[in-house]
């Protein structure tokens, strides 16, 4: 019998299925573009978005979610009898978002539990799915939430941003403001590793292959580091860029051993985030 | 221990040292009087260094006599000295040498004597003392030394009293000196005279000089900030959400920092949390236009004061029968913090002024001048001050310089990140003495050198030989090999880690450069005739014709591997965007599946220098 309950953020490209069949709750973030505000997969859909971006450049901003909507998927799980455990992109990057969710704590006053993956886009989702598993596996909600960090503090994730005026402009792009401006068609790599939660520098490379190089690299430098010699999963996350990602799956399928690899396409939040066309891989090692 | 000899004096002065410059960073990072310019640690550094450099010429150390030594230290420390602190520093020495009368070893009453003269030297070089400065701490180490001198009879636990009194006083300099408190920082200088005797205890102790330890005397300086940063969150009104919330954030992100530091003891990490308080608090007073409680505005207004005067000024006066007097007196109006140290016939002077040429002028009425430096303080400010600013470029605490030729080239370079570009002109060719000079000139002690040209390689080797700076050379070849390794260069990382990164990039990449021949030529492979254009790689020909594009592309194909993915055209002076188009079309159409990208690099000789990667 499972007890625990799933929830996390819309956004991030968690595939309609996997959300299905582990019973994942969803909370919504709110995508601001020019005046209008919307709710993130309620009234407004990546393809849509995309679309004011290519053809009128707009940057839409994200916002936290309502704390009126927590209140009331914490208070729906609790009346199930269940527990909530939410697993949440990280906290240097939506303050906000663990704000809300200690002001629906205290409303509701339930206990819950809030993980802080300190990872985005698919890295989080892996959390997610890892953490789905575990409460498949009729683990309580303190295991669960364990389980769901000791997974975050093994798993980085690194990306192509092609432009990183997205994150500049979305306040996130921390220590990788360093990789902006060249007169040349550079592509820059970020990374967010060793749990430090926010988007780090790796170096600018000049075109898709490189890239995937890169993350190729990063992803043996990790391995090396953790000691192992292959990941237990890849998600590979692209937004509005399936040829970038299905070349780093080629990539990654001839150089990286991996027991289990994922690939979504980035919901509205993380593409509003880190700009259309950035794709990269999320990657657990044991 | 209970005597030093000359060699044990020799290492226990280069421990001092060692561990001063693998901590300079943060003493500069403290930097906060007299003016906020960041360059106190790199100042003491060079001071000590010079007397470093001077002991390590003696071949024999335990044939030389103490007496020898101590001239050596005394000349040697006045020579090197640097800035403020620097030069009171070079004035504690001239003090210790004076202070050792022993043949041979110095026992450990001595050595506090010695402290002593030190100390009296360094305060008497200062025409207005203040408190709360590397003043202060020596005076206390001093003074604690002759109160053991007579109960201490080794040397190890002599310097342990004083390190400790030390530590203690340094540690108080926040409250006798008021813009220390403000500025959230204990008193650089004398931070960095601790950093010297601990890596002499150190040495005594035998212990390793490598930088790995926290330092417990910065701890105090950032409970300081924490306190501010607590007061901030507190007092202000929350009636801006978002305000209130930014700050909650920023308390949550200190706190998580200042934990980690001191659980991780890392070093590095020490000084970050003061910038980043000092980058937010500014977005808060200025960027959001509100009012701060007042720890938090002063402690940006400690950091952003702008010194009275704009220059510092430094130099060496010579002469016969010189008299301090007359030259302090010549010297009274002209500005602050004036140092004269010095004997009859050489003295070094450290003065801020607005005024250095007039200064300049009426001191060589008393003598000959020599080794002027002017700073401006000011700019150095600035720059210390938007490295605060700005974590990331902060982080980025070392400079790039690469040789170019070609207007396009320069431009590449600068735009992807260069501190300075040396101009290699037509032949790629600068002298040791253009390399040294930019070196110099770069604001950064820490620099990567890309020749990008195996003639360069030479003259760069020479010219770090004759700088102070660390100065590392990644071999580039060509112009491309550098764009490639600068590219490649992560801030975050260390200047070796780069090095290594930007070095292992070389191999993926290859370069062809297409001329037109100016002689016949003749090898075993290829005949040219004088007007013919031939495609280089690595200097030796790989293909040649009368064709200009149909050698390139021959070049190419001889070039491309399987595995490349991107050819970049760079059209030199003698070609133009529209021949450069047409290869471009031509390189299209034989190698569909590679991306090709063009760019004008205005190189001379070259029409073409294509990269294939």
């Amino acid at each position: 019998m499972q007890d625990v309950v799933i929830v996390t953020g819309s956004g991030h490209g968690l595939p309609e299925e996997i959300i299905n069949e582990y019973g994942i709750k969803i909370f919504h973030y709110g995508i601001h573009i020019g005046d209008e505000a919307f709710s993130d997969g309620v009234d407004i859909k990546l393809e849509s978005m995309l679309k004011l971006m290519y053809e009128k450049g707009i940057a839409p901003k994200t916002s936290a979610p309502s704390i009126g909507e927590l209140v009331n998927i914490i208070e729906s799980i609790k009346k199930e009898g269940k527990s909530p455990v939410f697993v949440v992109m990280s906290s240097l990057l939506t303050a906000a978002t663990y704000e809300a969710l200690e002001n629906a704590k205290r409303k509701t006053g339930a206990d819950i539990e809030v993980v802080d993956t300190k990872q985005v886009a698919s890295a989080k989702e892996l959390i997610v799915i890892e953490a789905a598993r575990a409460a498949r596996a009729g683990k309580d909600m303190k295991e669960v939430a364990n389980h769901a960090r000791k997974i975050a503090a093994r798993t980085n994730s690194v990306f192509g941003v092609p432009d990183l005026k997205y994150l500049y402009l979305s306040g996130r792009i921390g220590k990788a403001v360093v990789l902006m401006g060249s007169m040349m068609k550079v592509v820059p790599v970020a990374a967010i590793r060793d749990m430090e939660g926010e988007v780090a520098p790796v170096g600018r490379v000049r075109n898709v292959i490189q890239v995937n190089q890169k993350i190729v690299e990063v992803i043996k430098e990790d391995l090396k580091k953790f000691n192992a010699d292959r990941v237990k999963t890849i998600i590979i996350g692209h937004s509005d860029n399936r040829e970038a990602a299905s070349s780093l799956r080629k990539a990654i399928d001839k150089n990286i051993s991996y027991e289990e690899i994922l690939e979504m396409e980035f919901g509205c939040v993380a593409t509003a985030q880190a700009g259309p066309k950035t794709w990269g891989a999320g990657y657990y090692i044991e | 221990m209970e005597h030093l000899d000359s060699q044990e004096l020799k290492n226990l002065i280069s421990a001092g040292y060692i561990w001063l410059k693998n901590n300079s960073r943060i003493v500069d990072d403290m930097n906060v009087f007299p003016v906020p310019d960041g360059d106190t640690g790199t100042n003491m550094c060079f001071t000590l260094k010079s007397v470093v450099d001077e002991l390590s010429k003696i071949e024999d150390i335990k044939e030389v006599t103490m007496e020898e030594i101590s001239k050596i230290i005394a000349s040697s420390s006045l020579m090197g000295a640097r800035g403020n602190s620097g030069v009171i520093l070079s004035q504690f020495f001239y003090g210790l040498s004076n202070g050792i009368n022993s043949a041979e070893k110095i026992s450990v009453s001595e050595l506090a004597e010695a402290l002593h003269q030190g100390n009296i030297y360094a305060y008497r070089s200062v025409s207005k003392p203040v408190e709360g400065t590397i003043l202060t701490v020596m005076r206390e180490m001093a003074q604690t030394a002759l109160e053991n001198k007579d109960t201490t009879t080794d040397i190890t636990s002599l310097f342990e009293k004083i390190l400790i009194k030390g530590k203690d006083v340094l540690n108080k300099t926040p409250e006798m000196l008021p813009v220390l408190k403000e500025a959230g920082v204990v008193d650089a200088g004398g931070c960095g005279f601790i950093f010297i005797i601990e890596g002499m205890l150190k040495y005594l102790r035998g212990e390793s000089l490598e930088k790995k330890e926290i330092n417990e005397r910065n701890i105090p300086a950032l409970i300081n900030i924490w306190e501010r940063i607590l007061n901030l969150s507190g007092k202000e009104d929350s009636t801006d959400a978002d305000l209130a919330l930014r700050k909650k954030v920023l308390t949550k992100g200190l706190r998580r920092r200042t934990k980690s530091m001191i659980g991780e003891i890392s070093l590095n990490s020490i000084d970050i949390p003061l910038r980043s308080v000092y980058k937010t608090l500014r977005k808060f007073s200025f960027g959001k236009r509100r009012a701060l409680s007042n720890p938090g505005k002063k402690m940006v207004e400690a950091w952003s004061q702008k010194s009275k005067e704009r220059y510092c000024l430094e130099f060496f006066l010579k002469g016969e029968n010189i008299s301090k007097d007359i030259l302090s007196h010549n010297l009274k109006d002209s500005g602050s913090s004036t140092i004269i140290v010095g004997t009859d016939d050489l003295f070094k002077v450290h003065i801020h002024t607005n005024r250095p040429e007039e200064i300049l002028k009426v001191v060589s009425d008393l003598g000959e001048v020599s080794e002027v430096k002017i700073d401006d303080m000011h700019e150095q400010q600035s720059k210390f001050l938007s490295d605060i600013k700005d974590d990331d470029k902060y982080d980025n605490k070392f400079g790039v310089i690469a040789v170019a030729s070609g207007r396009g080239w320069k431009e590449i370079f600068k735009s992807s990140g260069a501190s300075y570009i040396i101009n290699g002109r037509k032949t790629m060719n600068p002298s040791v003495r253009e390399i040294l000079r930019a070196i110099e000139r770069v604001d950064f002690f820490n620099i990567i050198l890309l020749p990008n040209d195996a003639n360069v390689l030479l003259s760069a080797q020479q010219a770090i030989k004759l700088t102070d700076k660390n100065v590392e050379i990644v071999a580039t070849k060509t112009l491309p090999e550098g764009i490639s390794s600068l590219l490649s260069l992560n801030p975050e990382y260390n200047i070796e880690e780069n090095k290594k990164q930007m070095e292992a990039v070389l191999d993926s990449i290859d370069t062809i450069m297409v001329a037109k021949a100016t002689r016949p030529i003749e090898n075993g492979s290829y005949m040219v005739k004088k007007g013919d254009f031939i495609a280089l790689k690595r200097k030796e020909i790989i293909a040649s014709g009368s064709d200009c594009h149909k050698v390139a592309l021959d070049a190419v194909k001889k070039v491309v591997k399987d595995e490349s993915s991107l050819i970049t055209i760079y059209w030199g002076k003698d070609s133009n965007i529209i021949g450069a188009k047409g290869l471009y079309q031509n390189l299209k159409n034989k190698f569909p599946d590679i991306e090709i990208q063009m760019y004008y690099g205005g190189q001379y000789y070259y029409y073409y220098i294509i990269s294939v990667e």
